[in-house]
């Protein structure tokens, strides 16, 4: 597509061990983050295993029995199956799709705004949330929604309406919560990779487009956003990996008896599954269905994407 | 030239400091444990037979070790010494025994989720401890599991020549759950689990004011004296509405001037447990949800009209105002918070040794509602233990670590556990121990922490969790002449003990296991890694919040479905086989 950088092919036409002497202080750098990912990401995928087998406290990971897919097939014929994948997916749906634009909006906003003080104590004030643990943000929603007493439900019955109303204990209001708490949480935080996509822009471009009688608009429509475009597709296409994972956390601790039907999901069922109950390798198993499919998804939105855009991952 | 020479070098220093510091993260986390324990070990080893070490040491010298004990249990966490070497009952111990106690402590959101994950990662010490108060406990399928593989030390054969465990294999003396299901288990080839805070006599059926706990739905004193109700003649569903009714329309306020609910949650925060105390009169289920039809044969309630029974009860407490929304979810710090301003007109649980009770007056004990029998008796089914050890495989010299605990759960280890140091923090009076004026003083003052760091004995809970915890073949006032250290002589909890005088309890004995114990059988392996992940109580309160009485049946339909598939007539099938061959395997009454 581009043509290749010539320093670049020429660094690569040089012999291995040429290179390494020449730039051993970046390769000794690169060092500790190669320890990284074999110690904490690729040696812990030998725990795969772990979904096959029946696992020994004492015999340990490889020396337990192998139990072939008896786990999947009680997985897949069991009762929860089903309200398990359907809950996880709609929270993939709502986390990765439904709130998918809004940072893209608020970076497309922020970008906009022309006072930098104004801008800055913005993207302050929408960043902050970030940093706070999910538990407080929950106790924080707590007391929000509280009955009777709660923030909302003295707004309510000020306008006249009924006060009394539990949103957590309802069903019906749970991926409402989810979704107004998750975007209040990460949209300053996911707008920077857009931010930074809008200040790599040629500003000549919008100079160009003002001269030619461009409103802010239409700036925004014909230089920004595609200008942007491959960013989005990035960030899109490795949020679809996420489809089939909840997230725990904030699932977790905003889980009750009367949401609960609608508020299990397979990441807290594994955590209930594998470690209150001991069954290490049902839960292995059902990690594994996620992450198989989360790298399902992956690779397909990646060839849908190359095709439809030419923005690819690989 | 200069300037790339010291950019390289600043590089090379940050990435081996990286490097480093990547790689010192790798270790094993239990190696420092393991070789703290190791030269002791040695010593005991190298020291020779008891006979040639101890001369001129005491004749409760075990050895010259260091015995390392990973606690799964929060209370035991969060009442340990912050320097156990120069504690003096850690000091005592180790003067008496030669055994230098190390207690080890990981706080979570769930002890039984840690104990889980430290067994599935090998990296336990010498000796764990946890709860455990009998074989339907969360923690015992995770205990079983490390047990049958091996991951415990056998101690059948120390027991024989034991002191006090010893009676761990006396007929009679454990109770049947302790002895079939978790000491003496058929399917183990040896004895691995050592199940704790088992009365030396059977006291169960007796109700004794002195150090009985009076607990259950309570009542705010001036409420209950302006409706002039007699607290313990509440009995009935019926009751007990009309009571709820009568508070509700009674106009009460709380200490900020705002209406009070009828029904509040529990003193610890909201819980699906308080499910048993508002709907005592129709809990069918008595065996943890089963129970016998009226044909005899086995049935989970879900599968009888009182699970609705249950729900409509309790979504028409709600839908009138009588309790409050939050009742199973509020969290401790609020519930705490509602029951000391008198937001709440009844506690859903709490009991008279809680400072806000002894100490204030303002509460009683109401009911206790009638059982499903019409019985105002509580239920108990004999002895029954609290908390469970087990020594590591791995440990060195197993029968040393044996022979501490044996000698702790003796007359005079008890002593030293629940009292300290004679002469230090009690003196011996008519040949009983007597606490002296500073310790009882910190005691009646509940000055938790003075008790823990300068004396270091469990002093019945109040002080170092551990020693209390460990306790086993327990009768302290046959043997120290009070329920708990300075009971005897405490103008604290005068009240609490008054408050059981005046709202004495009965008991009715039901011997047998509760139903769900027999999912531990072998067979029925599958059933329960499908029963655990379901909770019925959770299911009643979701169909309580229900939207309308269709949607809240649903969920209940949806539930019996559930258990159905997952095996419910496979485990009654072989409960009522149970049942059918000695009636009082299992706890049925109705």
């Amino acid at each position: 597509m581009s043509k290749r950088n010539p320093s670049v092919a020429y660094i690569q036409k040089k012999p291995l061990g040429k290179r390494l002497l020449k730039f051993w202080p970046l390769y000794v750098m690169l060092v500790p983050c190669i320890i990284y990912y074999i110690l904490f990401c690729y040696i812990p995928m030998g725990g795969i295993v772990l979904a096959f087998k029946d696992y020994s406290f004492k015999k340990g990971i490889y020396g337990s029995d192998w139990v072939g897919f008896r786990y999947f097939k009680t997985f897949f014929t069991s009762y929860d199956c089903g309200r398990l994948l359907r809950n996880t997916l709609t929270v993939g749906l709502i986390k990765c799709i439904l709130e998918f634009p809004f940072a893209i909006i608020l970076a497309l906003m922020l970008n906009e705004i022309k006072s930098y003080r104004f801008k800055k104590i913005s993207q302050t004030i929408t960043y902050l949330p970030h940093f706070l643990s999910s538990v407080i943000i929950i106790t924080m929603m707590q007391r929000i929604l509280a009955p009777n007493n709660g923030v909302l439900n003295q707004v309510i019955s000020a306008m006249g309406g009924d006060g009394s109303t539990f949103f957590l204990m309802k069903a019906k209001y749970f991926y409402q919560i989810l979704f107004g708490m998750d975007i209040w949480k990460n949209i300053g935080w996911d707008s920077i990779m857009y931010l930074a996509a809008i200040a790599g822009i040629d500003p000549t471009l919008y100079e160009a487009a003002e001269i030619d009688g461009c409103n802010r608009l239409k700036r925004m429509r014909y230089i920004t956003i595609p200008g942007i475009r491959g960013t989005i597709g990035l960030l899109f296409i490795m949020g679809v990996g996420g489809l089939l994972s909840s997230g725990f956390d904030q699932i977790f601790l905003l889980r009750t008896p009367g949401n609960m039907s609608v508020a299990d999901t397979l990441d807290t069922f594994v955590v209930r599954v594998g470690l209150q109950n001991g069954q290490f390798g049902y839960a292995t198993s059902i990690g594994l269905i996620q992450g198989i499919v989360g790298l399902i998804l992956v690779v397909s939105a990646n060839k849908i994407c190359k095709r439809m855009t030419e923005v690819s991952l690989w | 030239m200069k300037s790339t020479v010291f950019k390289k070098a600043i590089a090379l220093v940050a990435a081996m400091t990286l490097t480093m510091g990547a790689l010192a993260g790798c270790g094993r986390g239990g190696s420092s444990g393991s070789s703290a324990s190791t030269p002791a070990s040695n010593a005991t080893s190298q020291g020779g037979s008891a006979q040639t070490s101890t001369d001129g040491k005491p004749d409760t010298w075990i050895a010259d070790r260091k015995v390392t004990i990973q606690a799964y249990v929060d209370d035991i966490g969060y009442a340990l010494p912050e320097d156990t070497a120069n504690n003096p009952v850690f000091q005592e111990i180790k003067k008496r025994t030669g055994i230098e106690l190390e207690i080890l402590y990981t706080p979570s959101d769930s002890d039984s989720k840690t104990l889980a994950a430290q067994l599935a990662a090998g990296t336990i010490p010498d000796m764990i401890v946890c709860y455990l108060n009998n074989s339907v406990r969360k923690e015992f399928p995770i205990l079983y599991k490390a047990a049958k593989e091996g991951m415990f030390a056998d101690v059948s054969e120390f027991m024989k020549n034991s002191k006090v465990y010893k009676k761990y294999m006396e007929p009679g003396y454990l109770p049947d759950d302790t002895y079939k299901n978790i000491v003496f288990r058929e399917d183990f080839d040896g004895v691995y689990l050592m199940h704790l805070s088992i009365d030396a006599q059977d006291h169960s059926t007796e109700f004794d004011p002195n150090k009985d706990y009076v607990g259950g739905l309570m009542i705010q004193k001036k409420i209950a004296d302006a409706l002039g109700v007699d607290v313990k003649k509440v009995r009935t569903l019926d009751d007990f509405y009309n009571l709820l009714v009568a508070i509700k329309n009674g106009g009460f306020t709380d200490d900020n001037g705002n209406p009070v609910y009828p029904l509040g949650p529990k003193y610890w925060g909201g819980s699906v447990d308080t499910i048993d105390n508002i709907c005592r009169p129709i809990d069918w289920g008595v065996s943890d949800g089963y129970n016998l039809d009226e044909n005899g044969k086995v049935k989970h309630e879900i599968e009888t009209e009182y699970a609705w029974k249950k729900v409509e009860f309790m979504r028409k407490l709600l839908a009138e105002g009588l309790m409050n929304p939050e009742f199973f979810t509020m969290d401790s710090t609020r519930s705490e918070e509602v029951s000391r301003n008198h937001n709440s007109a009844i506690m859903a649980d709490c009991h008279n040794y809680v400072d806000l009770v002894y100490e204030t007056n303002d509460w009683v004990p109401l009911g206790i509602l009638n059982n499903i029998a019409g019985q105002q008796s509580k239920v108990t089914n004999g002895k029954s233990g609290y908390g469970c050890w087990a020594i590591s495989a791995e440990a060195k010299n197993p029968e040393e670590i044996f022979k501490l605990f044996d000698y702790l759960a003796s007359e005079e280890g008890q002593l030293l556990c629940e009292y300290g140091v004679e002469g230090l923090s009690y003196n011996m009076v008519d040949g009983k121990p007597v606490l002296t004026p500073e310790v009882q003083q910190h005691l009646d003052a509940s000055d938790h922490e003075w008790l823990i760091n300068n004396i270091g004995a469990g002093f019945g809970g109040a002080g170092c969790v551990f020693f209390d915890f460990m306790m086993t073949d327990v009768d302290p006032e046959v043997r120290f002449g009070e329920s708990r250290p300075g009971s005897g002589t405490a103008t604290v909890y005068e009240n609490a003990v008054k408050l059981a005088k005046e709202y004495p309890v009965t008991y009715v004995l039901v011997k047998g296991l509760k139903a769900s114990a027999f999912l531990n059988a072998t067979e029925m392996a599958d059933v329960k890694a499908q029963m655990s992940t379901l909770n019925y109580k959770e299911t009643l309160v979701q169909a309580t919040y229900a939207d309308s009485e269709k949607e809240a049946r649903k969920i209940l339909d949806s539930f019996k479905k559930q258990l159905e598939s997952a095996g419910l007539a496979q485990l009654e099938e072989y409960v009522q086989k149970v049942y059918d061959a000695d009636h009082d395997a299992v706890q049925f009454y109705k």
